[in-house]
């Protein structure tokens, strides 16, 4: 089992190879559909990817600091 | 939308799809942890850390109830004879020291309970309220994924279609 920094950082990790795949195909793609793309799909799917982050990392702080305070 | 794309290659679009496809995985390994992270937690405070000060509560109560007794015994040694010089003592001040700093370490062990008691309360609650969240992003995440991986495959079949028409008019 992973603790809830571990996952953080594997969504992390998991985004950015997203954004630098994403870039790197533009490289040989670059046209109206690849907007609509970006538009459509990527910006919610980082968007999620950030909040789904956050709420980790949030978990993570407080059993963090639960063992901290308690232990 | 062929007749206007500007695509080198559609293993591109099928490369990031595979990207794509990658990233739903990541997601879902690192979302499958939070639940047995949060568990965990709670599992230490409830079954070792507390039980581990409530023993040390009752450690440090025996060690009280000694020092007291201590304390309680020098006072009659000072009341008794101190006071007619049979004893070098003049104040029973160093046993009452040593209880009010074994009381000292009760409070403290009780506060340690409390604490205990109120971040189990907090993971219960607050914890359970993000691994919710945490839940809502992941299953938010699958889907716009699983669509935005659809919407590339579109993409990638029609540009095959286009390329295949260019190569048999």
């Amino acid at each position: 089992m992973s603790s809830p920094s571990a996952d953080e950082a594997t969504l992390d990790r998991a985004m950015r190879e997203l954004t630098d795949a994403w870039q790197i195909s533009g490289a040989g793609w670059r046209d109206a559909a690849r907007e609509e793309f970006d538009r459509d799909h990527l910006v919610d799917i980082l968007w999620r990817g950030r909040q789904g982050m956050k709420a980790l990392g949030e978990l993570s702080a407080l059993c963090s600091e639960a063992m901290r305070r308690c232990g | 939308m062929a007749g206007s794309a500007d695509v080198k290659d559609p293993a591109i679009i099928r490369d990031f799809r595979g990207r794509l496809a990658r990233f739903q995985q990541q997601v879902a390994a690192a979302m499958d942890g939070a639940p047995s992270a949060l568990d965990k937690s709670i599992d230490q405070l409830r079954n070792e850390i507390g039980p581990r000060w409530k023993r040390e509560l009752g450690k440090r109560q025996e060690a009280y109830t000694e020092a007291k007794r201590k304390y309680q015994e020098a006072e009659e040694e000072v009341k008794a004879k101190g006071r007619r010089g049979a004893v070098d003592r003049t104040s029973a001040a160093d046993e009452q020291r040593e209880m009010n700093r074994a009381m000292r370490r009760c409070e403290e062990a009780e506060e340690r309970i409390k604490l205990v008691r109120s971040w189990l309360f907090r993971l219960e609650g607050d914890g359970k309220d993000l691994l919710a969240r945490c839940r809502d992003h992941d299953l938010a995440l699958q889907e716009l994924t699983r669509k935005g991986m659809t919407q590339l495959d579109r993409l990638a079949d029609r540009i095959d279609d286009y390329l295949q028409r260019g190569a048999n008019p």
